[in-house]
């Protein structure tokens, strides 16, 4: 059922005129196109760059042992190129500074020292060009880098094709979801092992726009 | 290991069990004074996790080549260059500031930055200029109301680590400080000009990188100050005052959301 479905046939709408009416249905159709899937199709190899408001990276980490602590980085850029025939090559950076787990005095708590030393180290960054893909030319794990608190380490990250297609804007755009676990020690963020979990995990919802 | 107790052993218990252990030895062998200063080096290293960062990375790992330099500067040169040990232990405090500052020097540099960095190398002068003329009565006393000053500004303004350092060199002064309150002899200030230079370095490291306020920042680095240049009791005081404004300050300034 689509979303004009649903309104055309909602009990007690009120319709006193055509211009309420002609107002609802231009709405919904609008509605409509913005919501309306991507198509479910593999993405065109090329160059993307990464939207960054419609790319998250969110990360969960053990407290005291006895519940996860989500949180999120708000500030990130990078592009990518995907080509099961070709080169590939992701590279994305975020900002340290904007980690988010929505109290902040966390928050600053994990720019300080203690943690990211974000004034130290501004931005981690992830470089890749190792990519495995599966027979319909999809992504499934991309191996790189990753450089953070003055460290590199190499980390791999499995990933699930979403969807790609023509957005209303007349762009082309692809999107993956990708999750890894690190740990902090390998990274040098040693403090507080007891308190708060070695084992980090990344989840990453990635949409790029085609260039 | 229990949390609490992770905390605990290396901030205070160690460095206050090598403070009592020193009083008891070394104050009759005046030749160990140099044993002091390094003592803190263990609780350091266990806090920053046991490994010695051999090449400095981050500005708290330029802390343990300040101390050493320092002492070395200490024993060395006040004995075989006595007009030289002053202007080398300022020099030292000079390239140790750029040091620590650097990363935000080359990323964030600005007339803000350079101005504090200059404050902060003036007033750090004349801080280790007064303990090295002796002018500052119970040094021990003095530096560890100030540290421990330092510890709870850093440690509710953002970076536990960086409290934890600052709680160790005030624990590591505990029993030369009581000495002091009992009247049982007191350690010369000349032979604290090493834990004077990690005083100030910590400072930097909290404002820069820990971001405690500018005020803060300011009362505690004119505490110590006003409490070598007034000297005993009205000195302790205005150092005692000086550090609980700055944490005044810190608890006033910030937005009030609950620790966790």
């Amino acid at each position: 059922m689509t979303h004009s479905n649903i309104a055309e046939t909602a009990p007690n709408r009120p319709v006193r005129g055509a211009l309420p009416r002609r107002l609802a249905s231009g709405l919904l159709l609008l509605g409509s196109i913005v919501l309306a899937p991507a198509h479910a199709e593999v993405a065109a190899p090329g160059e993307y760059r990464i939207d960054p408001a419609h790319t998250s990276v969110s990360f969960r980490i053990s407290h005291l042992g006895v519940s996860d602590l989500l949180g999120r980085f708000n500030e990130l850029d990078g592009r990518f190129t995907l080509n099961p025939k070709g080169r590939s090559r992701v590279e994305m950076t975020i900002k340290t500074a904007s980690v988010d787990t929505n109290h902040k005095k966390r928050d600053d708590h994990l720019r300080s020292p203690d943690f990211f030393n974000a004034r130290q180290y501004p931005v981690m960054r992830f470089v890749a060009d190792q990519v495995a893909f599966n027979a319909n030319g999809e992504p499934t794990r991309i191996d790189g880098e990753l450089s953070l608190h003055g460290r590199t380490r190499p980390v791999s990250l499995a990933v699930q094709a979403v969807g790609a297609g023509k957005d209303p804007w007349g762009g082309y755009r692809a999107g993956y979801n990708a999750s890894t676990v690190i740990k902090r020690s390998d990274f040098g963020m040693n403090f507080m092992p007891g308190g708060i979990g070695d084992e980090v995990t990344l989840t990453l919802a990635i949409e790029g726009i085609k260039q | 290991m229990d949390t609490n107790l992770q905390l605990i052993l290396p901030t205070l218990l160690l460095p206050l069990g090598l403070s009592a252990l020193w009083q008891c030895v070394a104050p009759r062998r005046p030749v160990l004074w140099w044993v002091l200063p390094m003592a803190w080096l263990p609780a350091y290293l266990w806090i920053l996790g046991g490994a010695l960062p051999l090449w400095p990375g981050e500005a708290i790992h330029w802390l343990w080549p300040l101390l050493l330099v320092s002492v070395v500067l200490a024993a060395g040169l006040s004995r075989s260059a006595p007009r030289l040990s002053l202007p080398a232990q300022m020099a030292l405090l000079a390239a140790a500031l750029v040091l620590i500052a650097w990363p935000v020097l080359r990323y964030e540099p600005g007339p803000a930055l350079v101005a504090e960095l200059l404050m902060l190398l003036g007033a750090g002068s004349g801080l280790l200029v007064l303990a090295a003329r002796q002018r500052v009565s119970s040094p021990a006393l003095l530096l560890a109301l100030c540290s421990g000053g330092l510890a709870l500004v850093t440690a509710l303004g953002g970076s536990l680590l960086v409290g934890q350092l600052a709680a160790a060199l005030a624990a590591l002064l505990g029993a030369g400080a009581l000495a002091e309150l009992r009247g049982h002899g007191q350690i010369p200030a000349r032979q604290l000009l090493p834990l004077w230079q990690l005083y100030l370095a910590l400072l930097l490291i909290a404002r820069l990188y820990a971001g405690i306020p500018l005020p803060s920042t300011l009362l505690l680095l004119v505490a110590p100050l006003l409490g070598g240049w007034l000297r005993r009791w009205p000195g302790l005081a205005a150092a005692g005052l000086g550090s609980a404004a700055a944490l005044a300050w810190l608890l006033v300034s910030s937005d009030g959301s609950g620790y966790y």
